[in-house]
């Protein structure tokens, strides 16, 4: 039975899932399991699995996606303790190597700004465009990603020359620069032989071996497999033979390349025969007949090393490098009986298959899926083949696929050798010798009992600098049984010669090469000598075991905690792309937030609605509400509660029922808050006679209003309208908004609002959820003022006491600020920075500078917080307000560090929490608010300029600090908490940015 | 890298260009480099040259001391050397160095040479010798000192002397360098250098080898050619401090090597 469990946006590199895996499978009670990220190639790999689950289909590239087959539902539990504990020692050896993490590029950059090198290991079919980015930087790019398409391909590799850059790959499995390994690479000795390698494993067989004959090198550049395909013509391995020719350390270049394009080996050929430098080269597949002019050939891996070797001492190149085997054979193996070979490295294998295809004459490899060679018996697989590794570790990590393929071979009639190889260094499994020693044993011992001659041949590829220990793994395997050679070819040759198949080679003569092009050789780029010249510095994207090895050997590197963009899907990432090809948003954007930071707003005067908004004076029923545009139909229960109390507040109606008779008979206009330079908390429903605030903006006279907050409990903005919620509205429209309007008088320019915003907000104020030190902070300002006031006494002593009784009065005041500050940036229509936040209830709406008083809708959430006594979640009203105007001029949620406080009344825990949320928040926004700095964030300013593509780009959507009104009209406040804005209002937002800069 | 500095004519003569070594040992002053069966020591220009290697810049040598470590690789072409570290590549160029001849040169006459002996005796070598004076020492110095020993007699004290001690360079190599520093500027170098070369596989430290080597072909470092050059031109005034500066070698070294000099000369 499948079992699933989605861990939301909990994104992992798929090695280290590939290995929990394995761990997983390895729990009693699992059948099997499978844990990857919810992409649709993976999706692919669960469906072929026969474990693509309902919840699994559902899941997205951000979502961690573990399938358990099992028949007790108790193990699920057991896998999600065990996968809690693996990935949390990721963590705590990532703490303790100290490795610094960056969550964009911009953090990398900053982190390590003289990177030259991006190291890529992340899915391929999200990383062309990081690519393009890196390159774009200015960065080198080493792609261990494979994947990568080969038109993707193609292009970047244009674009890197270009740019006078070398990418490395795709599918580039080892690299060696400036002496530092990189990804699956031996730990080679340094030397004076440069290398260019369209092979991963070949480059660590050769590499390998100059090192275990003593020479050196000092850059292996890996191309990618596909480098000398027709269509990318050897783009990277030219601008590396150019770059190693220029380099003067570099005595000697060896190129190495799987078969390739006959014109653009050719090609090659002819620009290594203008080189100035000794060079050896191996085109696997070939069996050259004589060298080309100074292009000396190699037929093997070993040859290739040996010959590389000479040159690089100086020594003349012989005309045959074969040598005797270590091994004599004695008995040859029957004619039934067959080689088998069951590799871990790509290259070898086909090395193998070569070799014995050309020891039984077959006229070349015989391909067949999922083998390099099939022929009568004789296969030899690579076991690193997609077919074999769909959703599991590759063989050089975990054996246990060449383990089963063993016994299956081991069990049969016809086989009389198994060749292996084992591959050692960096990313290879800590003890594949050992690892592989038992089944030997146990397969040997099974054949001996059954009297049928089996052998085990094998070479271990690796040096004894290797973490594994080359002598070590040899010895292992040697004690367990096989039969070992010091390369991969000695080994097939030893495999033949059990057969009775004796290998020769010819020997090798000089024979004049005439290039096609004798002109110049072509200049190198400056970056590229550079990266040949210095030690690498490298933003390792992916597998952050890869910073390992280069921090080992002294290489700088970062780590970027890669993610897939807009949680991976296509049309956004695509979007974000074009539009970060798009220059000057950057500076758009910073004109745009200046704006919000030159806002001086300024609490003038308190009036009646209906004599500062124009909507609310015609003969015309009009009611202001929160959120973008809405219609009675639409509208949640507490918002139409607020317009019953409206109604009644207006005595446009005597009871509940006239009034509903009105609002539902169409009698009654419903305009935004925000069409009309006003905001309105909760419902925001505002009516003519109302009092609002009155906040000028001195920037350039930008005026907002907001009405005055009601305290808690039964309010009108709850959703309540009993006769005490209208007698209150009467009050303040009567007596508190003409008093603080005569006591504001008295102040010539009003209350400076930042001033005020700035003190509070280090008393530990966000202002949405807490604004008691603001409210209080207020009162000392507005008090002397009251008291001046040519108002009746006891007025004073009733207004005094009303604001030292409600906490929250400055909330509405806050709201006011922030619409005049967004209605004074959004005068200049550029950029991408987030200009109003709001919702109604029903949908959440957004407005983005570029695109002015458009709004970009989805439907709201509903808040998650703690409730009053007596409700629960179920009475919840999705969200309501605009006093997210809080949040989008950086405060509220943004700003949740600042009122630890609030924290925990929020329902987000504790302060580690709130400065979670408001880092969170800062991976958002373009800056930071000097303005208004705060204290627990070491006095870092609140976040300012929500920017669409970092929200689109990280799915972080802004989190609102919030009051929970319950679902039904008439009930008013019934918790706190917060909410997500949903990220759907931002992609909409994306697309008519994109749309406007022409994009499609 | 570029600057001034000193090469040993003697390195010359291997003809280094276009061959590989390793780095076979790094001090804190100096390494050496093992290269086409020969010992290349490097050091920096603030130390004397050695017959075997070359003074480099200090600068250099501090950057080439921070990287190397045993067994990089070591590429030498025309005038210049690579050292392939995990640490990056360093470029020692020494085409430009002024060559420093380290051969003894020819025969001074006993005569002159006789002039040493005083200064030696007075240094009082004896009691601070790296090598336990026992009769079997004192039997080797007493067949060595002689002026024509025999070849039995000969062989038999340099198979006690090689190796023995302790260091680098063990005191009876140290000794033995001494002694044919003697017999080269007596012109009597035969038959020791012959016994000594047919002794040498195996007896000592790689380094020992080296200076062992070289003053079987006539080599010897800068001080004992500068004292050779000194007695040949009589100027006895400068004996006490040439002495002074060749016996502060090393621990023991250099009293060990005048100690050998002395026996060389024919003085117990």
């Amino acid at each position: 039975m499948l079992h699933t469990v989605i861990k939301k946006n909990s994104y992992q590199d798929s090695i280290n899932l590939m290995l929990l895996t394995n761990r997983i499978n390895t729990l009693d009670g699992v059948v099997q399991s499978q844990i990857m990220m919810g992409t649709e190639a993976n999706k692919d790999i669960y469906r072929n699995a026969g474990m693509l689950t309902p919840e699994a289909e559902a899941a997205s590239p951000s979502d961690m996606v573990i399938v358990v087959d099992a028949d007790n539902e108790s193990v699920v539990e057991r896998v999600l303790a065990e996968t809690k504990v693996f990935l949390e020692d990721l963590s705590v050896k990532k703490e303790a190597a100290g490795i610094e993490e960056a969550t964009s590029w911009e953090e990398a950059a900053a982190l390590l700004p003289d990177a030259n090198v991006a190291l890529f290991s992340t899915p391929g079919e999200y990383t062309a465009p990081e690519i393009e980015k890196a390159l774009d930087r200015g960065l080198n790019v080493f792609s261990f990603t494979d994947n990568v398409s080969l038109e993707d391909e193609i292009r970047l590799k244009r674009k890197a020359h270009e740019k006078g850059l070398l990418l490395m790959g795709p599918d580039c499995g080892t690299g060696i620069i400036s002496s530092i390994p990189i990804a699956f690479t031996n730990v080679v000795s340094p030397g004076n032989i440069g290398i260019v390698g369209a092979s991963g494993t070949g480059i660590q067989e050769v590499t390998a071996i100059i090192d275990r004959l003593g020479g050196g090198v000092v850059h292996a550049i890996g191309t990618g497999g596909r480098d000398l395909n027709e269509r990318v013509g050897a783009i990277t391995v030219k601008d590396a033979i150019i770059g190693l020719e220029n380099h003067e350390p570099t005595d000697v270049i060896c190129v190495i390349s799987k078969p390739p394009a006959p014109a653009v080996r050719d090609e090659v050929v002819d620009l290594l025969e203008r080189v100035s430098k000794p060079v050896v080269a191996i085109f696997l597949g070939e069996r050259p007949e004589a060298h080309q002019g100074k292009v000396h050939l190699a037929h093997t891996l070993e040859e290739c090393a040996k010959i590389a070797v000479d040159l690089a001492n100086g020594v003349e190149v012989k005309k045959n490098y074969l040598e005797p085997l270590d091994t004599a054979v004695d008995a040859v193996l029957p004619e039934d009986k067959t080689v088998v070979g069951l590799y871990s490295g790509g290259t070898l294998a086909n090395e193998a298959g070569m070799l014995i295809s050309e020891a039984l004459d077959l006229g070349g490899v015989i391909k067949e899926e999922g083998y390099i060679l099939r022929h009568a018996g004789y296969d030899v697989i690579d076991l690193g083949d997609d077919i074999y590794t769909q959703g599991t570790p590759h063989p050089m990590i975990d054996p246990t696929e060449r383990i089963r393929q063993i016994r299956t071979y081991a069990a049969m009639e016809s086989t009389g050798v198994i060749l292996l190889d084992c591959m050692l260094g960096y990313g290879s499994h800590p003890d594949m010798a050992g690892a592989l020693a038992p089944v030997i044993v146990e397969s040997l011992g099974k054949a001996r009992s059954e009297g049928r001659a089996l052998y085990f041949v094998g070479s271990v590829c690796g040096t004894e600098h290797d973490p594994q220990d080359y002598h070590k793994s040899v010895q292992t395997l040697r004690d367990a049984g096989a039969l070992m050679e010091s390369s991969n070819a000695r080994a097939v040759r030893l495999a033949l010669e059990l057969k009775g198949i004796h290998f020769e080679e010819e020997d090798r003569e000089v024979v004049v090469h005439e290039p096609k092009d004798d002109g110049a050789l072509p200049q190198p780029s400056s970056a590229v000598m550079e990266l040949l010249n210095t030690r690498p510095r490298i933003i390792n994207v992916g597998v952050e075991s890869f910073n390992d090895p280069l921090r080992d050997y002294g290489a700088q590197s970062v780590q970027f905690d890669w993610r897939p963009l807009a949680g991976g899907s296509k049309r956004m990432i695509h979007l974000l792309n074009e539009i970060d090809k798009v220059e000057g948003i950057d500076e758009q954007n910073a004109r745009i937030v200046e704006r919000f930071k030159e806002s001086q707003p300024f609490l003038v005067d308190v009036v009646p609605a209906k004599s500062v908004i124009p909507e609310l004076a015609g003969e015309q029923k009009t009611l202001l509400h929160a959120g973008p545009p809405i219609e009675w139909d639409q509208m949640m229960g507490p918002m139409r509660g607020s317009c019953i109390g409206a109604a009644l507040f207006e005595g446009w109606a005597q009871t509940e029922e006239e009034a509903l008779e009105l609002l539902s008979g169409g009698k009654v206009r419903f305009i935004p808050c925000h069409h009309c330079h006003a905001v309105g908390p909760m419902g925001g429903i505002t009516s003519a006679n109302m009092a609002v605030l009155v906040v000028r903006n001195m920037a350039d006279d930008t005026v907002a209003y907001c009405t005055m907050n009601e305290g808690i409990g039964k309010v009108l903005r709850f959703g309540a309208y009993s006769q005490e919620v209208v007698d209150r509205l009467h009050w303040m429209a009567d007596e508190l908004g003409p008093v603080l309007s005569a006591a504001l008088r008295l102040k010539e320019g009003g209350v400076n609002l930042n001033v005020l915003i700035a003190r509070a907000i280090t008393q530990g104020d966000e202002f949405h959820q807490r604004n008691m030190a603001a409210t209080l902070n207020f009162l000392k300002e507005v008090a002397p003022l009251i008291v001046q006031a040519d108002v009746p006494e006891d007025a004073k002593r009733r207004v005094i006491q009303f604001l030292a009784d409600t906490d929250q009065f400055f909330l509405n005041v806050m709201m006011a600020t922030g619409k005049a500050i967004v209605d004074y940036v959004r005068k200049d229509e550029e950029g991408c920075i987030v200009t109003t936040m709001t919702r109604n209830g029903y949908e959440f709406g957004v407005r983005v500078s570029a695109l002015g008083d458009q709004w970009f809708t989805a439907p709201v959430n509903t808040p998650v917080g703690l409730y009053f006594t007596g409700f629960t979640a179920e009475d919840g009203c999705p969200d309501n307000g605009d006093s997210s105007i809080c949040e989008t001029v950086g405060v509220g949620g943004m700003a949740m560090v600042a009122a630890p406080g609030v924290t925990r009344f929020v329902g987000a825990g504790g302060f580690e929490d709130a400065l979670d949320i408001s880092n969170e928040m800062e991976r958002i926004c373009v800056t930071h608010n000097p303005n208004w700095a705060i204290p627990t964030w070491d006095f870092k300013g609140s976040c300012l300029g929500i920017d669409i593509r970092k929200v689109v780009a990280t799915g972080i959507t802004p989190i609102i600090n919030t009051g929970i009104a319950h679902k039904q009209a008439g009930i008013g406040q019934v918790g706190a908490g917060t909410v997500c804005a949903p990220l759907a209002c931002f992609e909409k937002a994306l697309e008519a940015y994109a749309a406007r800069l022409g994009i499609k | 890298m570029m600057g001034e500095g000193a090469i040993s004519t003697y390195v010359l003569e291997w003809q280094l260009e276009g061959t590989c070594g390793t780095v076979h040992s790094v001090f804190r002053s100096s390494l050496n480099v093992h290269v086409a069966g020969f010992l290349l020591h490097i050091g920096g220009t603030n130390d004397s040259l050695s017959c075997l290697g070359m003074s480099i810049p200090e600068p250099d040598l501090r950057a080439l001391l921070e990287r190397a470590r045993r067994k990089d690789l070591v590429v030498f072409g025309r005038g210049f050397f690579r050292v392939y570290s995990v640490g990056g590549v360093t470029k020692v160029e020494y085409g430009s160095f002024e060559k420093i001849s380290c051969a003894l040169g020819d025969p001074i006459g006993d005569h002159l040479l006789a002039g040493l002996v005083g200064p030696l005796t007075d240094l009082d070598l004896d009691s601070r010798l790296g090598l336990e004076k026992d009769e079997r020492l004192c039997s080797a110095f007493r067949i060595l000192a002689e002026d024509t020993p025999g070849e039995d007699g000969m062989t038999t004290s340099i198979l006690f002397l090689l190796g023995r001690g302790q260091g680098l360079t063990p005191s009876g190599d140290d000794f033995l360098v001494g002694y044919g520093v003697a017999r080269w500027l007596r012109g009597r170098q035969h038959p020791f250098v012959d016994v000594l070369s047919s002794l040498l596989d195996g007896q000592t430290t790689d380094v020992s080898l080296a200076y062992l080597r070289a003053v079987i072909a006539g080599v010897a470092n800068p001080g004992y050619c500068e004292l050779a050059q000194a007695v040949r031109k009589e100027e006895r005034s400068k004996y006490a401090d040439l002495l002074s500066r060749l016996q502060e070698v090393g621990h023991t070294s250099g009293k060990d090597g005048l100690k050998g000099l002395m026996v060389g000369l024919g003085a117990l």
